[in-house]
């Protein structure tokens, strides 16, 4: 069952270049993609890709600038304000820093009680059974309602910014790089946890990262994006073992080998993104790409189904390597 | 440093606002002499066997009598005993002071986190506003109001805070405009908070500091305004007493009379020095 279903979203953000002239910043340029109910959708770019913007969006963080979100049956974007905000108990989001994302002068009960005095009439101890419970679910302890986030570790922290998400059990996690900002030790610990809770709750995440181990452990499907744009996407399997755009190539070969003795990846991304301010013409990778051709300059490559659910923006997807 | 601090400074001085408060001698001194004016205006009628003639009674047999073992602070014209009347005029000094800011307070900061948080037209609007407020001498417009509004304790408050709101919406706007876009305060959004709840419960709180530093400094000057404006008659009405009142009756007498200026003078100079370096302090450990 489709749980989301993103059509054609964009989100341009105008820049004021003096007098009256604007630019327009395309972040997200026409994506488009449907994440299955229990399924994890692996969002994955470089920083400045989009990928948060696109969750903001999805959230009704950020207004998009066109497309539909279509979650559970409705579209979000048409929603009103009230309406959106009592269907904010079936969307919850997991930040990348819990010190900044937690706010700083409350108790871990009172971050965790926050969605349910939001959203349910509990309250008193009925409310702190509940923010137990969460708390037990997340692997903390009573003996932690209250702290302040600044007196726990990193991995605690994130672990309330996790209760916090699960408290109404939303439809939809959207985990904004949940392990980056923590340290590698207690990183697996938190995926782990994340895998159990969507074990045990049924529950569907958006999961962004630009670590691709990372999205490769957790991912049932993949969203490759580049400069706003989609570059690739498809089941994870299928992606890993046959990317199907340079893109992911490099940033396949861009990821550490643990083991010494195998040689050196030979494709290497050189330079910055560009600016979405001027992205390049046609394919928006094509200055970064070894196997660019004129055509590439001059036509925008359309997402091509490859095989099943495998979709690539490549005009020369099935030259590539691998396949 | 004093050795007093230096014993504190090393008894319990972790890195913290209230540790570093400890380790600077000039809060000691600024916060002890704004104790003892509030003990002072608290316990005025055990601190003087002279309490009646502190609220205002007449004593014509002792008229401007030079201090003396009986009268610290000599007497004034009517022979009521300057140190009582000192005493009492801390009741209303103080009383003014903190009224003046609660009701700067509380217009301005709500104001301020309204503006900075919206933004748009409601920011654009509330902020013109201040601005047509700060356009005026403050002391100017306090007189005005006060004159309009008729001479009395809460009248000069009022008339005070009138022209001090502004300045605490400033204060606030500019901290929550830095604070609204934080990701603790997104977090709360996604979860479909109200926006009044957001504001109260995730930004406000974080914006206390300033508030507290500016409240502290504005006591003093609250005093300083309110002795002006009874000096000039539009405070509270004799023969409640006052310190502005009472260095505008004794500059009559002065210099001969030289106490009748004097005391009242140096509790108007010493509360509102006691605040002011209070204020600073509080903001530096806040640092």
């Amino acid at each position: 069952m489709t749980l989301l279903e993103v059509r054609g979203l964009s989100k341009a953000f105008a820049i004021r270049a003096g007098g009256f002239t604007r630019h327009w910043a395309r972040v997200v340029d026409d994506v488009s993609f449907s994440l299955n109910a229990g399924e994890t959708l692996g969002l994955v770019g470089e920083s400045g890709c989009g990928k948060t913007t696109l969750a903001r969006c999805i959230l009704r963080i950020a207004e998009p600038t066109a497309g539909e979100i279509v979650f559970d049956g409705t579209d979000l974007v048409k929603l009103s304000r009230g309406a959106l905000r009592a269907r904010r108990s079936e969307l919850a989001i997991v930040y990348q820093n819990p010190y900044l994302s937690l706010s700083p002068r409350l108790s871990v009960h009172d971050l965790v009680a926050e969605p349910l005095v939001t959203h349910t009439p509990l309250r008193g101890a009925a409310l702190t059974a509940r923010v137990i419970e969460l708390l037990q679910a997340v692997g903390l302890s009573a003996d932690d309602l209250r702290k302040r986030a600044r007196q726990l570790s990193g991995g605690q922290a994130q672990r309330v910014a996790i209760a916090r998400a699960l408290a109404l059990r939303p439809k939809l996690i959207v985990l904004d790089e949940p392990t980056s900002a923590l340290d590698v030790s207690v990183q697996a610990q938190v995926l782990n946890l994340l895998v159990k809770l969507q074990r045990d709750y049924g529950l569907t995440y958006l999961f962004i990262s630009h670590n691709l181990d990372v999205v490769q452990h957790m991912a049932d499907r993949i969203l490759v994006m580049y400069l706003g744009r989609v570059a690739e996407s498809g089941p994870s399997a299928a992606v890993f073992s046959m990317p199907r755009h340079p893109y992911t190539l490099a940033l396949l070969a861009a990821t550490p080998e643990p083991d010494p003795t195998r040689p050196a990846p030979d494709i290497a991304l050189e330079g910055n993104v560009p600016s979405p301010l001027g992205p390049p013409t046609g394919c928006r990778f094509h200055p970064r790409c070894s196997w660019a051709q004129d055509r590439c300059k001059a036509e925008t490559p359309a997402l091509r189904s490859m095989r099943a659910g495998h979709l690539s923006a490549c005009h020369f997807a099935e030259a590539l390597p691998g396949g | 440093m004093t050795l007093l601090a230096r014993w504190f400074g090393s008894r319990f001085a972790p890195d913290t606002l209230p540790g570093r408060l400890r380790r600077d001698w000039l809060a000691w001194v600024s916060g002890v002499i704004i104790l003892l004016f509030v003990g002072g205006a608290l316990f005025a009628p055990l601190l003087t066997t002279r309490a009646g003639e502190g609220e205002g009674e007449p004593n014509p047999v002792e008229k401007l009598e030079a201090p003396s073992a009986e009268h610290p602070f000599g007497t004034d014209q009517l022979g009521r005993d300057l140190y009582a009347r000192v005493l009492f005029g801390g009741r209303t000094a103080l009383t003014l002071g903190l009224l003046v800011v609660a009701v700067a307070v509380g217009v301005g900061v709500p104001l301020g986190a309204v503006a900075g948080y919206f933004g748009g037209w409601v920011d654009e609007v509330i902020m013109r506003l201040t601005d047509v407020f700060l356009a005026f001498p403050p002391l100017l417009l306090a007189i005005f109001i006060a004159s309009a509004l008729g001479a009395s304790l809460i009248n000069a408050a009022l008339a005070i805070a009138f022209t001090w709101w502004p300045w605490y919406t400033r204060l606030v706007r500019a901290q929550v405009v830095a604070l609204r876009d934080r990701p603790f305060v997104e977090a709360a959004r996604v979860i479909g908070v109200n926006d009044l709840v957001i504001i109260g419960r995730h930004i406000l709180p974080n914006t206390l500091s300033p508030v507290v530093v500016q409240a502290t400094l504005d006591l003093g000057s609250a005093i300083l305004t309110g002795a002006a404006l009874s000096f000039l008659g539009l405070g509270v009405q004799p023969p409640t007493a006052d310190w502005g009142q009472m260095v505008s009756n004794g500059r009559l007498y002065f210099p001969d009379r030289w106490w009748y200026v004097t005391f009242p003078g140096l509790a108007i100079f010493l509360s509102t020095l006691a605040f002011n370096l209070l204020g600073d302090s509080v903001q530096d450990a806040n640092g």
